[in-house]
């Protein structure tokens, strides 16, 4: 007995011809393990006939997610990245009016985090003054707060 | 009426005939942009879930579905409708989820993960499945969840077969689609089922 078991699922989809058909039909009735296979095949389509749809889809935004690509892939921007010269002319604007008002010196007193380039110049430029004094030449005793503390107490030098 | 054309009434002396899916695809090869947007409101969701069926992620499946489309505009001029229109696209959707899969199965062996599902349509009067009663709803469920598991089991083209069974294309398309003689996609869907089949009996 010839078992063409491929044949089972297009017959069990109604798709065969007439002729082979009637020889599927003839071959199950004839054949019981045909005919068990064609009864499981049946209650498996079934199932999967049932089987859970995919997640949802937004298709509105697919379409524009898809329109994008389309657009990037034929060297056209997306219709969102055309407006970047208006966004960039904007941008350009904002930035001139802050670099004005940041750089504007009239009637300002110099802002703390100015101040440490300027002290600098100023020491900078008075080096020979500093160092005649001797305390220079000890800066780390200006680190202990316990010379600090009696800084004030100390006699006076006498000279000579 | 060409073939994939839909009409309807739209008063006593008035008929609409909606551009068939061939008809549209020529359009699109020159270019028409509201042609290619009225073939993807016709095929989105079923790209989508055929996708889905074949790389089993959500993500993925929308982006693969999205590239078949871009590949549809860009091939469209290619079309000579020696076949259906759907039969050519879903070709070129399969293509696009199969690569897709070959070029992941390195990472996927490593990372463990993968999987896809198929599925199947209608039983045949002959042999109608049983319907189950309120008793066998847990053990329905159960077949399902077996089945599920099941799928991730089958070949990639296992899969398209199963899927594209279900979306109603005979044997001969799912053929074509699949770029293989009538005598495999019979194959493909043979050991699919005798796969599930496991699942669903003692035998």
């Amino acid at each position: 007995m010839r078992h063409d078991e491929t044949a089972i699922v297009p017959y069990l989809r109604g798709e065969l011809g007439d002729a082979e058909r009637r020889a599927v039909e003839a071959h199950l009735a004839a054949c019981t393990d045909c005919r068990a296979i064609a009864d499981d095949f049946s209650a498996v389509l079934a199932t999967l006939a049932a089987e859970p749809e995919p997640p949802a889809v937004h298709w509105g935004a697919y379409r524009a997610e898809l329109r994008g690509k389309l657009d990037q892939r034929r060297g056209r921007r997306p219709a969102a990245a055309r407006w970047w010269p208006v966004s960039l002319a904007l941008s350009g604007a904002l930035a001139g009016v802050l670099v004005f008002f940041a750089t504007d010196d009239t009637g300002r007193e110099p802002r703390v985090a100015e101040l440490g380039p300027i002290e600098e110049a100023m020491i900078g430029g008075r080096l020979d003054l500093l160092r005649q004094y001797p305390v220079v030449e000890r800066l780390d005793l200006l680190e202990d707060l316990e010379v600090i503390r009696h800084l004030d107490g100390l006699e006076p030098v006498k000279e000579g | 009426m060409a073939p994939g054309a839909r009409a309807w009434e739209g008063g006593a002396a008035r008929i609409e005939v909606e551009p068939s899916d061939e008809t549209l695809c020529a359009r699109v090869a020159e270019r028409d942009d509201r042609a290619f947007d009225l073939l993807v409101s016709r095929y989105q969701a079923r790209a989508y879930r055929i996708a889905w069926s074949i790389v089993r992620d959500a993500d993925e499946a929308r982006d693969l579905s999205q590239d078949a489309f871009l590949r549809l505009y860009e091939r469209a001029g290619r079309f000579e409708g020696r076949a259906r229109f759907s039969t050519w696209f879903y070709r070129l959707l399969v293509n696009v989820c199969l690569d897709h899969r070959r070029r992941h199965r390195w990472w996927r062996s490593v990372l463990g993960g993968g999987g896809n599902e198929p599925d199947a349509p209608p039983a045949l009067d002959q042999h109608p499945a049983s319907e189950p009663g309120p008793d066998e709803d847990a053990a329905r469920k159960q077949t399902m969840t077996r089945i599920w598991a099941e799928l991730e089991r089958l070949s990639p083209q296992q899969r398209a077969a199963v899927r594209l069974q279900l979306e109603g294309l005979p044997t001969a398309e799912i053929a074509e689609v699949l770029d293989c003689s009538e005598a495999t996609a019979r194959v493909h869907l043979h050991r699919a089922l005798a796969t599930l089949r496991k699942t669903v009996g003692t035998r």
